[in-house]
């Protein structure tokens, strides 16, 4: 679980985030809305030490992680996979995935954990298992996303930083990145879900928060926030759905 | 320590007034013949800032470029008795030809292989120097008479004048041009070239001005220089001088005359008081007293003393005491306390002294209240096609990212592109635009032949896009990302830059109210003066939509435009397409929102693996089982 206390954190000294506190409890999914610019990426960015938070602390099952480096906290089981993908383009899919298990090779466990893991990802995204000595520039779109969340979970993550999974991609594979991030609830991952279609993210997050100008306005369960026409036309948009996925 | 704000102390001219009594206080000969030096060697880091602090590149040749001024005064007198008035204009003009001749790799490489190429040039120049002595009197060197001022023979006193006046002169254009178009159009380059390109700034035109400037300005320091000492050879201009030149810009700061005149000062002073040993003891001294003050300050406010906190006065501590006590010369380590220098500078002020000492005066001073509306240029035709694709197919090695492509584009029409992740749709964007050639296959536009023009060509013909992953100028505010598209608006040469004349002047604020009406209507008005590497990701989107409108096109490719928006912000979105529409400005839109499809799009055309599979209005698409198997998964 994430515990977030006070929270501040900015670029070049210009603050962004001015006091967040909110809990993602252990197994449940959180969405996190807001206009662009609220602070949403940067929220996700303080937690995993991808920035250096300027106040409040962040926990992490209990443990103080504020400030920590972003490869200590992955380390310590906090997986965060950021926007736009980011696989490494040269490497083969496999070598991706291997990548991604890379702090566990040097750590207690074994190798053959990891090769077990490996055919656990084919197994959970089978587009991959058919690439898996392709390069990665040469995937789509959308297999480069599952191929992120895929490396992510080679960390075996106690919990799960999601940032805008579905840009850019189109409407079918938007869908299956969707049935991807159910499965993993199901399996009692903590996640964190900052994303841009906020009607299907509500459809499958347990609770909600609302952020403007880096500032939580409001937080309650996902289905209360989905069902108030007030939040709606606020922050959600006035007919009510994505129209897709 | 508060940094001052660099516009309350006017920094190059209060320091340069500083300098201006030097020969007066009592100073000895050997200090003003330093002094002398720092202006020289402050003439040639203008030019150097303006490569690697502005384009962003590296360069190892200007000592050359230094001695090829140099030479060029050498070689007037020796061969042809002629003085420094013909070798002051003389030095400009040749160097910035080697300057050209610079440029030229400079546009295929860039990094270290960049580094490599010019320091390969500083040393063939040095050898060429050497050896052809028929012409430079090899290694021997030349020996020169100062020129008479007013009928006597200037002293370093006098001379000493006549540098600081050239070097006022030089502070005073290069701070016209890095603050005009061209500066803009350097750091452009150095952000997103690609983007640059596609706005109409041709990397390629600029690269070279850019060169040819910074050369200009070595070539004016080496005659100076060698009229300074009287004497010049050949093994001064090495490549060690060039190192201490990039050293000095690092050291005094990217981007600011301030900079070059703190990193010539330092280049040029340190290794004389390296040589006074009592000193460099009270320094080493004061650097470990100050290291345990910093300690000290710092573990009262911290929460929790952690190594970070402790590493760099601690290592200071160790460092400079012993030093203190046990040194007895110190000049033998003259590059190790550069080398050192230089990586704490590095690590802990990556803007230098000059940036650690004042803050910038940010660019809110330039811009002028417009009104907000943005009165998008109104293109008034009848009906008709704009842009006709006949058969277009590109390939790269063996795949065929289009295949036999065909679209027309009418006037004031949004068309629509979609299709599966990799289906080639930003591919054609980017052979419409100019970035690939295509391999096979024709583009028209306004009947005109588009296709095998160059990137800059096509935009200045009225073709603006924007990219999926943005290319904004990361290090330029908002407001100056939308300037550099105006670029075309701006009337006049470098010469109206540096003079400043009144056509230039006009211009200029039109493009300032212009852009502000730009960042107006994508409203983000209120993010001028923000970083564009500070915008989150839909708001960078819309201001690369601003920014393509500042080319005024016929046509706006926009390539997911809605990646990353909201539904609220997709709604204000909608509205602002339509009014570019109402404008007659023709959209082709690429993007995954099929609802924002729907609703802008007059007709859409439907990709997948490189070949065009359907195109029709967008209701009759969601009924098309081909698009619906391929792209919607589902019929929404």
């Amino acid at each position: 679980m994430i515990e977030v206390s006070e929270l501040c954190a900015g670029y070049d000294k210009v603050p962004i985030l001015h006091g967040l506190s909110f809990t993602v409890p252990k197994g449940s999914l959180v969405a996190l809305i807001g206009a662009n610019g609220a602070g949403k990426s940067t929220t996700l960015r303080a937690i995993s030490g991808m920035i250096r938070p300027t106040g409040g602390t962040v926990r992490l099952d209990g443990d103080d992680i504020t400030g920590w480096s972003s490869h200590r906290v992955a380390r310590a089981g906090l997986a965060h996979i950021p926007e736009g993908r980011r696989v490494f383009p040269q490497l083969s899919v496999k070598d991706n995935l291997a990548v991604g298990a890379f702090s566990r090779l040097t750590g207690a466990r074994a190798r053959g954990d990891v090769a077990a893991d490996l055919d656990r990802m084919f197994a959970l995204f089978p587009r991959l298992a058919q690439r898996r000595n392709q390069p990665s520039a040469t995937l789509s779109g959308g297999e480069q996303q599952m191929l992120a969340i895929a490396r992510a979970l080679m960390l075996s993550p106690s919990v799960l930083l999601l940032d805008e999974p579905s840009l850019g991609l189109a409407p079918k594979l938007v869908a299956e990145v969707f049935e991807v991030i159910a499965q993993l609830k199901a399996q009692a991952i903590t996640m964190l879900l900052v994303e841009q279609f906020a009607f299907a993210a509500l459809a499958i997050a347990d609770q909600a928060l609302i952020l403007e100008n880096g500032r939580i306005v409001l937080a309650g369960s996902a289905q209360a926030v989905r069902d108030d026409p007030a939040i709606r036309s606020a922050y959600l948009g006035v007919e009510g759905t994505d129209a897709h996925p | 320590m508060r940094p001052l704000p660099e516009k309350l102390v006017a920094p190059p001219v209060l320091a340069l007034a500083l300098l201006l009594p030097l020969p007066f206080v009592g100073i000895s000969n050997y200090y003003v013949h330093l002094g002398l030096i720092v202006a020289i060697y402050m003439i040639l880091l203008l030019g150097l800032d303006i490569v690697v602090g502005y384009t962003g590149e590296t360069s190892l040749a200007h000592a050359a470029l230094f001695g090829i001024g140099a030479y060029t005064a050498g070689v007037l007198a020796f061969k042809l008795n002629l003085g420094f008035w013909v070798a002051l204009p003389a030095s400009l003009a040749v160097s910035a030809l080697f300057g050209l001749l610079l440029a030229i790799p400079a546009l295929r490489v860039r990094g270290p292989y960049l580094a490599m190429v010019t320091a390969a040039f500083g040393a063939i120049v040095q050898i060429l120097i050497n050896e052809m002595t028929f012409l430079t009197n090899g290694p021997m060197g030349i020996r020169l008479n100062r020129p008479a001022l007013l009928g006597v023979l200037p002293r370093d006193r006098e001379y000493y004048y006549l540098v600081l006046a050239l070097l006022l002169l030089a502070v005073a254009t290069v701070n016209r041009i890095v603050s005009s178009s061209f500066g803009r159009a350097f750091q452009a380059l150095r952000d997103a070239p690609i983007a640059a390109d596609c706005l109409g700034v041709s990397v390629w035109r600029y690269k070279v001005y850019a060169f040819i400037l910074s050369a200009a300005l070595a070539g004016l320091a080496g005659t100076l220089f060698a009229y300074s000492e009287r004497y010049i050879s050949p093994n001064t201009y090495s490549i060690e001088l060039s190192i201490l030149f990039l050293l000095a810009v690092t050291l005094g700061g990217p981007r600011s005359r301030l900079g070059a005149l703190l990193g010539a000062a330092v280049v040029v002073l340190l290794p004389n008081l390296l040589a006074d040993i009592e000193l460099v003891r009270w320094i080493a001294a004061a650097i470990g007293a100050v290291a345990i003050l910093i300690m000290a300050a710092r573990v009262r406010r911290a929460k929790a003393v952690t190594s970070g906190t402790l590493d760099m006065p601690v290592a200071l501590c160790l460092a400079a005491w012993p030093a203190a006590r046990s040194l007895t010369s110190v000049v033998d380590f003259k590059l190790t306390i550069f080398g050192l220098m230089i990586l704490f500078v590095v690590y802990q002020m990556p803007e230098g002294l000059s940036g650690r000492l004042f803050r910038r005066s940010g660019p809110a001073a330039m811009r002028r209240a417009a009104p907000a509306e943005a009165g998008l240029h109104v293109v008034t035709e009848a009906d008709g096609d704009l842009l006709v694709v006949e058969g277009l197919t590109r390939q790269f090695g063996g795949l065929v990212a289009l295949s036999g492509v065909s679209l027309t584009v009418k006037r004031g029409e949004i068309h629509g592109l979609i299709g599966p992740n990799g289906s080639g749709k930003s591919t054609l964007i980017n052979v419409l635009s100019g970035i690939y050639p295509p391999s096979l296959g024709s583009i028209r536009f306004l009947g005109q032949r588009l296709d095998g023009l160059p990137p800059a060509a096509i935009a200045r013909r009225g073709v603006a896009r924007t990219f999926q992953n943005l290319q904004l100028f990361g290090e330029m505010t908002a407001f100056e990302n939308i300037l550099v598209a105006l670029n075309h608006s701006l009337r006049g040469t470098l010469f109206d830059v540096i003079l400043g004349t009144p056509r230039r002047r006009r211009s200029e604020e039109a493009a300032r109210d212009r852009a502000t009406a730009l960042l107006g209507f994508v409203g983000l008005a209120d993010l001028a003066d923000e970083k564009a590497r500070n915008l989150s990701y839909g708001k960078g989107r819309l201001l690369e939509i601003a920014r393509a409108l500042a080319l005024e096109p016929r046509l706006l490719l926009l390539d997911e435009p809605a990646a990353g928006l909201t539904k609220p912000e997709i709604e204000a979105l909608i509205a602002n397409l339509r009014r570019i529409r109402d404008q007659g400005v023709a959209i082709v839109l690429i993007e995954h929102h099929i609802d924002l499809v729907m609703a802008l799009c007059d007709v859409v055309t439907v990709l997948d693996f490189g070949k065009v599979i359907a195109e029709a209005e967008p209701q009759a698409l969601c009924r098309d089982q081909k698009v619906i198997d391929a792209y919607l998964g589902v019929q929404p």
